[in-house]
């Protein structure tokens, strides 16, 4: 893998040497990705909520499972981002797969949440709306999810899972007085996502306690569509989310994650 | 709502059943993913990127020996990539849901008949400022099929043959001709929906003899409320009425540590809708095109890979398409008809390399060239002739 990926950062050399001469149209290209960004500020956080939830399943034999998300981020190098300093999830196993009568596949409850705590060091406990200067007197980022998954075996080390999620991303922005926002006076900002997704997606078990899982799914309210690859140690688990209608197509991310 | 309740139906039922499996494979769950990621560099327009992503998830059921039952749901969604000349934007995406579900009953020791129903959403976005769910081009499908299977014997090696016909009826909700509201012509027939819902219906026979295939299909599309534009810039009574003949065909082959597969494609594209250029909105004479639509088509896909290992191959593939159009004149860089005949060509090299992680999946990184060409010189709306390249890695997944 690690050859593959050094073949890809290969690749991209000639292209980008073939794309030295074309500042303006990357000029533009910043220029459209912002506009996507700025259109709608709560669905690009959402990809940040996107990939710190999880909907895998509890390796077989496990009844409880806790997940971390570490390390994300919009650029090819994983990064802290808004939800690392706070964000735990939770899996409990309700049936094992077969437990009541033999094909009976598992079935988890997920529930996690987040909230971006450095947004509050933006906030001035101070302000008033006589300031000359616009300050943030309120900044709240945050959001939550539960899900269901149901797995089964196609073979001995391969199981195929669904998962119903349902997602919630809360954006609350306070300023001091109003300010010029592109010609629109604002001074609260309250933004809210609602999302149901359902996915599907296979998972491989090589060896022990090492996996690839492969995820696609899509959210039926906004018509969001996301994929995930990844591979997945007994403690780590590494990989891309795949939005391919972001602004960031393919994103990092590196999660910690500890089964019962 | 209505989408929610038959994902959900859909989501229950197989996983219920989908387990069973693993003790008596009555139930064959069926996966299918890719995605892949594109950075694209036209000579002309701005650098983008895109995606498209390919989900296939469905469940066989094996009622007995002779009678199964196959339902899929099958997601496939199309990003930003270089297009056909003049016919869509770099930017165009669509995400298409198809729901569909098959009997499938083996008849005797040679035939397999395979009625089945389907369902389908598809929706585009073909410019930037249009949102999912409000797009022009969005469709909503239903249809029916009835396809056999004849297997029989040609020097003790199985041929199959597939004849089928399918009836589809696909409504466009969103769509309407912006000119005709402008003008306000025909204020009351609903144009602001309806006006380019079709039925299709469609024949064709497949013929598998391995390593070889082959496909003759025919298909009319009878448009339910659109008529065709007349050279007194009016519209007529006869309703647009299109029509193809498609022949495909193609072959896996595999010498030493080289592997092809070869296709070729040939259509022909019939159309009784006309067209009338206008040089403004205002344009009070413009200019009447006949048969503006029927045009032949080849193309052929030649991809080679070459397994340098167990798990590392090496790619290369040339693609090649070519439109003409039968009486569509080219037009000038001032939007003026000039004389010839309109034709198009797009020629795709390709290079890249394929990693394959299990039986199942693999990672592929393609670098390509695109070449287009059009006698067309007016593009204002649409590309025409442009060069690019691009750099897509992808990851496949098959079980």
């Amino acid at each position: 893998m690690r050859k593959f990926i050094l073949v890809v950062l290969i690749a991209a050399v000639p292209f980008a040497c073939g794309t030295v001469r074309a500042d303006n149209q990357f000029e533009s290209f910043a220029i459209q990705q912002a506009g996507k960004l700025l259109a709608n500020p709560p669905l690009f956080v959402y990809e940040f909520q996107r990939n710190m939830e999880t909907t895998t399943p509890l390796p077989p034999g496990k009844g409880l499972g806790v997940n971390y998300h570490f390390l994300g981020g919009i650029l090819i190098v994983p990064l802290p981002d808004i939800t690392t300093a706070y964000n735990i999830s939770a899996k409990v196993r309700l049936h094992p797969e077969g437990r009541l009568y033999p094909g009976l596949p598992q079935l988890d409850l997920v529930a996690g949440r987040w909230k971006c705590l450095p947004a509050h060091k933006l906030e001035d406990s101070n302000a008033s709306p006589t300031d000359s200067q616009t300050k943030v007197t309120n900044f709240d980022v945050g959001g939550h999810y539960v899900a269901a998954v149901v797995s089964s075996s196609l073979e001995p080390r391969v199981r195929l899972f669904w998962s119903l999620k349902a997602s919630k991303l809360d954006v609350d922005v306070g300023l001091n007085k109003p300010t010029d926002v592109f010609g629109t006076q604002v001074q609260k900002f309250r933004g809210r996502l609602l999302e149901k997704t359902f996915a599907a997606g296979l998972e491989h078990t090589y060896a022990e306690n090492k996996r690839w899982t492969i995820e696609g799914g899509y959210g039926m309210k906004n018509h969001l569509l996301s994929a995930k690859v990844a591979w997945s140690g007994r403690f780590l688990e590494m990989g891309f989310n795949i939005y391919p209608e972001s602004v960031f197509i393919m994103q990092p991310q590196m999660n910690f994650h500890v089964y019962f | 709502m209505k989408k929610l309740v038959l994902i959900l139906c859909l989501f229950i039922a197989t996983a219920d059943v989908g387990a069973v499996g693993l003790e008596s494979r009555q139930f064959t769950p069926y996966f299918n993913m890719r995605v892949g990621q594109g950075a694209y560099l036209p000579n002309q327009g701005a650098f983008f990127t895109g995606a498209n992503m390919n989900l296939g998830v469905g469940l066989l059921s094996k009622i007995t020996d002779k009678h199964v039952l196959f339902a899929l749901y099958n997601l496939d969604f199309r990003g930003q990539a270089f297009q056909f000349p003049n016919t869509q934007e770099f930017d165009s995406k669509s995400q298409a849901h198809l729901f569909s579900f098959e009997y499938r009953w083996n008849v005797g020791d040679r035939w397999r008949v395979r009625p089945s129903v389907a369902f389908g959403k598809t929706y585009t976005q073909t410019a930037a400022a249009e949102v999912w769910g409000h797009g022009l081009y969005d469709d909503k499908s239903a249809g029916l099929q009835l396809a056999g299977d004849y297997t029989f014997p040609i020097r003790q090696k199985d041929a199959v043959l597939t004849p089928m016909i399918s009836r589809y009826v696909i409504r466009f909700p969103n769509y309407s001709d912006i000119l005709r509201e402008f003008r306000g012509e025909n204020a009351n027939t609903g144009l602001a929906g309806g006006l380019k819902d079709q039925v299709l219906l469609e024949f064709s026979l497949g013929f598998k003899y391995a390593p070889w295939r082959a496909k003759l299909r025919f298909n009319t599309v009878d448009f339910k409320s659109e008529r065709v534009v007349q050279a007194s810039a009016t519209y007529g009574t006869d309703k647009q009425a299109d029509s193809n003949v498609i022949l495909e065909g193609g072959m896996d082959a595999k010498l030493w540590i080289l592997e092809t597969s070869p296709q070729i494609r040939f259509v022909t594209h019939k159309s009784n809708q006309n067209f009338l250029l206008f040089q403004s909105a205002t344009d009070a004479t413009p200019a009447f095109a006949g048969n503006y639509y029927g045009y032949k088509e080849v193309s052929l896909g030649l991809p080679v890979f070459l397994n340098m290992t167990k798990n590392w191959a090496a790619s290369g593939e040339l693609d090649l398409q070519k439109r003409t159009y039968d009486s569509r004149h080219p037009r000038d860089s001032q939007n003026q008809f000039v004389s010839g005949r309109q034709s198009d060509n797009m020629v795709t090299l390709s290079a890249g390399l394929r990693k394959r992680m299990n039986d199942v999946s693999a990672f592929t990184l393609t670098y390509s060239v695109t070449t287009a060409r059009s006698n067309n010189k007016f593009e204002r709306y649409l590309p025409s002739s442009y060069t690019g390249q691009g750099l897509v890695l992808a990851y496949q997944l098959t079980y």
